[in-house]
């Protein structure tokens, strides 16, 4: 898959969460293939399974974010954006990356203490694996916040002086590279790139 | 503040901060803390760190990671990425065409087909437009179909990939209004299908009516004739009848071996298992007397194409319907099921799997952030009064029960022009879906045939909102199908070429949208 460049330590932190996170969905996979066998051949129904899966599909959708925050692939809808001038989009960027850092700090702000009582107090889901859900997810939920708004920020500085502003049709050049090249169809035309 | 003023700055500040192209995701939580700021006041807010009112924003997003069904959309995705690297596809194509080649407008037909098979594996369209405009496009071009023919079947009939089941709009849909997913997709059948249906009636309708709108191929010694098509069929489904047949003994021996019979356990009791044999025998029979050997292993050949995406459709629907997992888990085994088809078609690679993985995690992101940011917003509106507001609003002006659903169809087909169907789910539904409940039953729908099952309101409108969404994908300025085959469509083919190619099938659509909406019936065949 074609990326989007990483400059700076805070790209490279990303990256790094990103590669083992990225796996999860895959594991899931697994366990529930494991959980199915086990059910339906063996008829000896796991306990933890549904809930480790729950889990990890918690921590993918955090930190999935940050990961797009980093690709800048978030859904916008860039309509105005894309026709107005440089200084202008400048100015839209810095008010968005303001906002989502406020945003960031209000929800920290409203829920510390309730997620700092789940984390130290270890609560569990109350079911009969009990996994501690809730005293990890609840701050993960703040701390990916907070790295999403570091995310964004660190954004802002990088791309300050580049020019490039299609993000999205990059974006979807790429993936149809990649289905293209996946389904033997090799030859990239050119011609079609640039004029989308 | 009084809740009016809050809906009108929450209006303002949204279409503002979409406008400067902030994400729509982060902007809904900035939102939703400037609506608790409205209603709160910030002396009670921030009067103390680490609690008050705005800890409602973290327990929403802690609340959606917390839903076992919201697993299934990685997992669908990463299906679909996974189908979209492999050659299930372009070989089910070749396999269908063969049948279809002295059909007139059949490339175009084999195509609807196709998408429907596809839609009918994975939830996502996108991968779907693009697969099919990669194969089926410089076919049609090739031979001289009509240019926008051609353009509107491929990006119709792959958008309906999120309208039958399994769809990701309608999890999303049921997961944001607690409806039963399950209800949605079968509710999603039927229109489902007379939509895909439209379009091949529509395709047959026009190319019969003019025929230099889809040129046949040359003749080629390799056609088959029609008798020999149907030996052939005929020896396809027998080959996978029996196949059927063999798991469901298999199933039989299996259960009947290891004691594992219940009172509601069906197919395995001796009438049946014995009509099975007779059946399988028979079959057999059929195949090796009438049919021969070299016939059958002639027609394999032809039709093996086909068997990888039924297996498919097989295990996620069967999955789903059958009642063996919940949707979470039925989207886990479609993943297995295309994974152990791509091993075994030799096409298996790290670099697939990665990729897909990797595709599968940014989608996940962009997706699940708008739902963290639109379920906050949602959340804090609602404390604030707003849903009620909004309702009283509505239903207090004089406008009869229809009239008021023919504005919200009317939103949604507007701001699906502009804005992804997610950001509406998140953000409309919580508004719109209350005034609807309150609306009176005997009105919805010419032959009010909701009143005896009151519940199936919500199902009934998320299915309307799955056809306005069918709609969206085409819509011109920003229908997403459009960029996707512009992609892949050659360079003389410009935009505004593939939106004319559209017309007549977003009029069906509406077409569809407006049959579904006067006789809801249509989604409540198997309620």
């Amino acid at each position: 898959m074609v990326e989007h460049e990483r400059k700076g330590w805070i790209d490279a932190v990303t990256w790094r969460l990103s590669q083992v996170t990225m796996l999860f969905p895959a594991v899931i996979v697994i366990i529930m293939t494991y959980e199915v066998f086990m059910r339906y051949i063996l008829e000896k129904p796991t306990l933890w399974v549904n809930e480790m899966s729950l889990w990890m599909g918690g921590w993918v959708y955090l930190t999935a974010g940050i990961y797009a925050m980093q690709q800048r692939s978030h859904i916008r809808i860039t309509i105005l954006y894309d026709v107005v001038p440089r200084w202008l989009r400048k100015a839209f960027d810095v008010l968005s990356t303001t906002l989502i850092v406020l945003w960031a700090m209000a929800t920290i702000w409203g829920g510390f203490n309730e997620s700092w009582e789940a984390l130290i107090t270890w609560e569990r889901f109350g079911t009969a694996w009990d996994p501690p859900i809730p005293a990890v997810t609840q701050p993960l939920i703040l701390l990916c916040l907070a790295v999403i708004a570091v995310q964004a920020v660190s954004n802002l500085i990088l791309d300050w002086n580049s020019e490039e502003s299609e993000h999205q049709d990059e974006e979807l050049l790429a993936e149809i590279e990649e289905i293209k090249r996946a389904q033997g169809f090799s030859g990239t035309n050119d011609t079609s790139k640039g004029n989308i | 503040m009084d809740i009016g003023t809050i809906s009108l700055i929450l209006l303002v500040g949204l279409l503002f901060l979409l406008a400067v192209g902030m994400p729509l995701g982060f902007a809904s939580g900035f939102l939703a803390v400037v609506v608790m700021v409205l209603k709160f006041g910030p002396d009670l807010l921030f009067s103390e760190f680490g609690r008050g009112p705005l800890s409602i924003l973290g327990q929403r997003m802690y609340g959606l990671t917390t839903d076992y069904v919201l697993v299934s959309v990685p997992l669908f995705i990463f299906m679909a990425t996974l189908l979209e690297r492999s050659g299930i596809a372009r070989d089910m194509y070749t396999s269908l065409s063969v049948w279809m080649n002295r059909t007139r407008g059949g490339i175009a037909l084999v195509t609807s087909f196709m998408a429907v098979v596809m839609a009918a594996m994975s939830g996502i369209i996108g991968g779907e437009v693009v697969l099919l405009g990669l194969i089926a496009l410089p076919q049609m071009l090739r031979l001289g179909y009509d240019q926008n023919l051609a353009i509107g079947t491929i990006c119709a009939s792959g958008s309906l990939g999120t309208m039958i089941p399994p769809s990701i709009v309608l999890i999303m849909y049921g997961l944001i209004t607690e409806t039963s997913i399950h209800a949605l997709f079968k509710a999603a059948f039927v229109p489902g299908f007379i939509m895909a249906g439209c379009y091949m009636l529509y395709i047959i309708i026009r190319t019969r009516l003019n025929p230099s709108l889809a040129p046949l191929p040359e003749p080629s010694p390799d056609d088959m004739d029609g008798y020999t098509k149907r030996v052939y069929g005929a020896a396809l489904v027998a080959i996978l009848a029996c196949s059927g047949l063999v798991i469901l003994l298999a199933r039989a021996a299996f259960l009947i071996f290891f004691d594992r019979i219940a009172e509601d356990t069906t197919m395995v009791d001796g009438t049946f298992i014995a009509s099975s044999c007779v059946a399988l025998v028979v079959l057999l029979a059929f195949l090796q007397m009438k049919v021969r050997p070299e016939r059958v292993s002639a027609a394999w050949a032809i039709g093996k194409g086909l068997v990888s995406p039924i297996v498919v459709v097989l295990v996620v629907l069967g999955s789903i319907y059958g009642g063996i997992t919940g949707i979470t888990e039925a989207a886990g085994m479609g993943c297995v099921a295309v994974m152990v088809l791509i091993i075994m078609r030799g096409e298996f690679t790290k670099v697939l799997v990665k990729e897909a993985l990797m595709r599968t995690f940014k989608s996940t992101g962009t997706i699940i952030w708008v739902t963290f940011g639109a379920t906050a917003l949602a959340g804090a509106y609602t404390i604030a009064g707003g849903p009620t507001y909004i309702a009283n609003l509505i239903v207090g002006t004089d406008l009869p029960t229809l009239g008021i659903l023919a504005v919200m169809m009317l939103v949604f087909l507007f701001l699906g022009a502009f804005m992804d169907w997610v950001g509406i789910v998140l953000l409309v539904m919580p508004v719109f879906l209350p005034i609807v409940l309150r609306l009176p039953v005997e009105d919805l729908g010419l032959l009010s045939p909701m009143v005896e099952a009151r519940n199936f309101v919500p199902i009934w409108f998320g299915i309307l909102f799955c056809i306005n969404m069918q709609v969206s994908f085409l819509s011109p300025p920003f229908g997403p199908a459009a960029f996707y085959l512009k992609s892949v469509a050659p360079p003389h083919i410009t935009l505004p070429d593939i939106f004319k190619g559209f017309l007549p099938f977003i009029a069906m659509q509406l077409g569809v949208l407006a049959a579904v909406f006067f006789f809801p019936e249509l989604t409540m065949f198997f309620h």
